[in-house]
């Protein structure tokens, strides 16, 4: 806003005489350029502004600066009459509006939204634990033009908050209802087949989510690229299979704690889905080395891996992942007891290892010893390392491994620093467990 | 590049204490019935979990200690300071005050001694994030790895003020307490709480006396004990309390013998002992529930006077053994003499024995003959509290 082109001069006035050029110089500037520098204030400067005089007072408040706004700081002081207040102020300006965590807020509020700002896109009503389907049903009717609705944790949102956004919001192609366990098959397949546009769908812990839904999804949503449906148990290989087939363009998938998933989803992922980058199948027990080394064989630009209590796999399915998989960057593999250091040495032989893997889990994996942190070496961008319960990793080799790659987090259960040493003639110690142990 | 290291070092042992105390936390909710902590000694160790857990016992090795009890210290402290200055409202201080149990259990587990973490846990009690009877087994953990705790002791009162008196365990108070004052020595925190226990829970005065005699062979030094023994007589003797008698003649037999070392045989019937112990009273302005408890308690103090002198010839004196003497004596000594000067029966603190003339009642005079026997430093205690006029010499340092 130093416009020096204008008046260059005007600098050298002392601050006292300095008051009325001042506000000539900002009338001065045109009101595009003020509203311009005022679209990059947050919601609490922008307030402040308005309380400086009148003109800024009407610039400040002008709905084009009004566009993004986040009251995730204020939570329960937002009430309605908040709400209220932007929503009139903002009307068709306003896109994307976080709410998350304003508990105080409920259906009336929502309504009154909705009323004003036809042109929401983003809308983030996350943790609002009042709201209910009200709230949906005046979203579906006048914000046609809502891209993404986040509903996590809205306990009260049924079936119908579905068929209504399906109703009314046909661009919509984000959704996420994670934890509203109300929610079922009927309420998906309503939305599927009115939204087809949907591109990320996320029910983490909807236990009531099922084949069926996720059939709909597949059926009605081809352009589906994130789908999470962590703990919803129900799911099968048949759901996941149809997926694979009707959704190419799928990149991020969690089906966590979906433990009647076989390699037969596997298989399918990896024939249709080329483009996947993210896989999170922790607790899926029955996965084995086949179903990963159909994976490793097809799907080249997996990034991140989280296969925690995938028991059944071996160094097998290393080897398949180091060959097939150059970008992989995260790789957990928690609770995987059968994998060994040859494991380890096939993955860090294969083209991610020496540049692009950061983060590597091995912890509760009892075969793993200081032979790994000698392999690991070679990676030269690795960030992280957890080895929580590996009992035959010494800290030798921890030290070893930090001489090499002095970034780098090694979580363990080791103490910090060194042990102190043990002086001569210490009286024996008694204590009471030592008959437990 | 030191700085570096540094943070990295630090954000190593962040992640380490956190997984620490993850693994404690999943020790409470895995086994609801845990009895005892323990920290064990082990100075080094290898990639394992530093939590034991052992049938209904946990364990925690020593090397991590310090380090998950300064993380834990630290946590706390600072949400302490971030919710003094401002209000509960946001959603992520919700969830961190619930995640603050976990943080807690840790810390006092480790240090009971820090009242700030108390008054936390009251916090989180009062505003329904913990249920009681979780922390009544908490505090009684609590006092498995440190006996002598008064925090844990007085959490205890401080969760029962929620309940009714009847809806409360107190056998179960009692053996916390007994199993405390087992554990350490004159546990004074151990003994007001049975002192509590008494004052506020029903009649348990039979069972209170046996154990408390079991526990006094068994510790014969431990002073507190025998005080607790002196305030359950006198305790005994306020609600009137006596045996219910299904026969006519109550057992009074360590009272008979008392009398008759005192050279005063008497017959063993209520009547008998009534007339030679309290001639002067005036049988209408006492009830009979009273005498009975009389004769009972006097019976009771009669008994430990004996065990004392028993004690003594088995382990030589000890000054215990001569205080709850002298105690059982006075009570004796005062209760016949209130019963006979007409106070009312209450533990009126200005009994005016100076007033009283032993001369005059036979029981009386015979224990003052007795009692002068005993060597000069009892003489000195007894013209002092009972005001039996003994001639006494200088103390000499021999006394």
């Amino acid at each position: 806003m130093t416009n020096s082109g204008r008046n260059p001069h005007r600098f050298d006035q002392t601050f006292l005489g300095a008051t009325e050029l001042d506000d000539e110089l900002i009338k001065q500037l045109p009101k595009e350029v003020l509203l311009r520098v005022f679209s990059y204030l947050d919601v609490v400067s922008l307030c402040r502004c308005a309380q400086v005089c009148k003109y800024w007072n009407v610039l400040a408040l002008d709905g084009s600066s009004w566009q993004k706004i986040n009251l995730f700081d204020f939570q329960r002081d937002i009430e309605g009459p908040v709400i209220e207040n932007i929503s009139q102020r903002c009307r068709g300006f306003l896109k994307s509006l976080s709410l998350r965590g304003c508990q105080s807020l409920g259906d009336q509020s929502v309504r009154t939204l909705a009323n004003h700002c036809h042109n929401i896109e983003h809308l983030d009503l996350s943790e609002c634990k009042k709201i209910t389907d009200i709230s949906t049903q005046s979203i579906s009717r006048y914000c046609t033009k809502l891209t993404a609705i986040n509903l996590d944790s809205c306990s009260n949102i049924t079936d119908n908050s579905l068929k209504y956004l399906s109703d009314g919001c046909p661009n919509l192609m984000e959704i996420n209802v994670s934890w509203c366990h109300l929610i079922s098959e009927n309420g998906v397949e309503a939305l599927a087949r009115g939204c087809v546009k949907l591109r990320k769908f996320s029910s983490k812990g909807c236990k009531q989510i099922n084949d069926n839904a996720i059939m709909c999804l597949a059926k009605y949503c081809p352009d589906i690229m994130v789908l999470n449906v962590h703990s919803c148990e129900t799911i099968s290989d048949s759901s996941i299979r149809q997926l694979a087939a009707k959704c190419p363009k799928l990149q991020k998938l969690c089906v966590s704690k979906c433990a009647d998933l076989t390699d037969l989803s596997l298989m399918a992922l990896s024939q249709h889905n080329h483009l996947l980058n993210t896989l999170e199948v922790s607790g899926c027990r029955n996965f084995t080395d086949i179903g990963f080394q159909a994976l490793g064989r097809n799907c080249k630009y997996l990034e991140r891996m989280d296969l925690e209590e995938c028991n059944q796999i071996t160094d097998l399915t290393l080897a398949h992942l180091a060959t097939g998989c150059p970008g992989l960057e995260k790789l957990t593999l928690s609770h995987c007891e059968l994998i060994t250091d040859d494991g380890i040495r096939h993955l860090t032989t294969g083209s991610c290892a020496a540049e692009i893997l950061s983060v590597l889990e091995l912890d509760n994996c009892p075969l793993i010893t200081d032979r790994t942190l000698e392999h690991l070496v070679s990676c030269h961008n690795l960030q992280r390392i957890e080895l929580f319960d590996c009992q035959l990793i010494t800290r030798t080799a921890i030290r070893k491994l930090k001489n090499h790659l002095p970034n780098i987090k090694v979580h363990a259960y080791f103490a910090p620093g060194t042990p102190p040493a043990v002086t001569s003639g210490q009286r024996p110690r008694y204590c009471r467990c030592c008959e437990i142990l | 590049m030191e700085d570096d290291m540094a943070v990295d070092a630090n954000n190593e042992k962040r992640v380490l204490c956190e997984k620490i105390i993850r693994d404690i936390n999943a020790v409470f909710l895995k086994d609801a019935d845990l009895a005892s902590f323990e920290i064990i000694p082990k100075e080094t160790n290898c990639n394992k979990s530093p939590v034991v857990h052992v049938e209904h016992n946990l364990g925690l090795e020593s090397w991590c200690a310090q380090h998950v009890y300064d993380h834990a210290h630290r946590t706390l402290i600072s949400h302490r300071r971030q919710t003094s200055q401002q209000q509960l409202r946001t959603l992520q201080q919700q969830q961190q005050s619930d995640a603050l149990a976990k943080y807690l259990n840790v810390a006092l587990l480790i240090n009971p001694d820090v009242t700030t973490f108390w008054h936390i846990r009251r916090q989180l009690v009062q505003k329904n994030r913990l249920s009681i009877n979780k922390e009544l087994q908490f505090s009684a953990l609590v006092l498995s790895i440190k006996p002598k705790s008064n925090e844990a002791f007085a959490y205890r009162r401080w969760l029962y003020s929620f309940q009714s008196a009847d809806a409360i365990d107190w056998p179960n108070e009692i053996s916390i307490c007994e199993r405390s004052a087992d554990r350490c020595a004159s546990n004074y925190h151990a003994w007001s709480h049975r002192h509590w226990v008494l004052r506020s829970g029903p009649c348990l005065l039979q069972s209170e006396l046996m154990r408390t005699e079991k526990f006094l062979r068994k510790h014969i030094s431990d002073y507190s004990c025998y005080h607790y023994r002196q305030v359950l007589l006198g305790r005994a003797y306020e609600l009137c309390f006596c045996m219910p008698s299904g026969e006519a003649q109550p057992q009074l037999g360590s009272l008979l013998e008392l009398l008759a070392e005192y050279g005063l045989p008497c017959e063993p019937n209520t009547e008998a002992l009534i007339q030679l112990m309290l001639p002067h009273m005036n049988r209408s302005t006492v009830s009979v529930q009273r005498l009975r408890s009389f004769l009972y308690c006097c019976n009771v103090a009669a008994y430990d006077m004996r065990l004392c002198k028993e004690q003594r010839a088995l382990y030589g004196p000890r000054d215990c053994f001569e205080l709850h003497r002298r105690a059982a004596l006075k009570f004796i000594v005062e209760q016949c003499v209130r019963l006979q000067t007409e106070l009312t029966a209450t533990m009126d603190n200005s009994l005016q024995l100076d007033k009283f003339d032993y001369g005059k009642h036979p029981f009386l005079e015979a224990v003052r003959q007795a009692e002068s026997a005993l060597g000069g430093k009892h003489q000195r205690w007894c013209n002092l509290h009972l005001n039996f006029g003994y001639p006494v010499a200088e103390a000499t340092w021999r006394d």
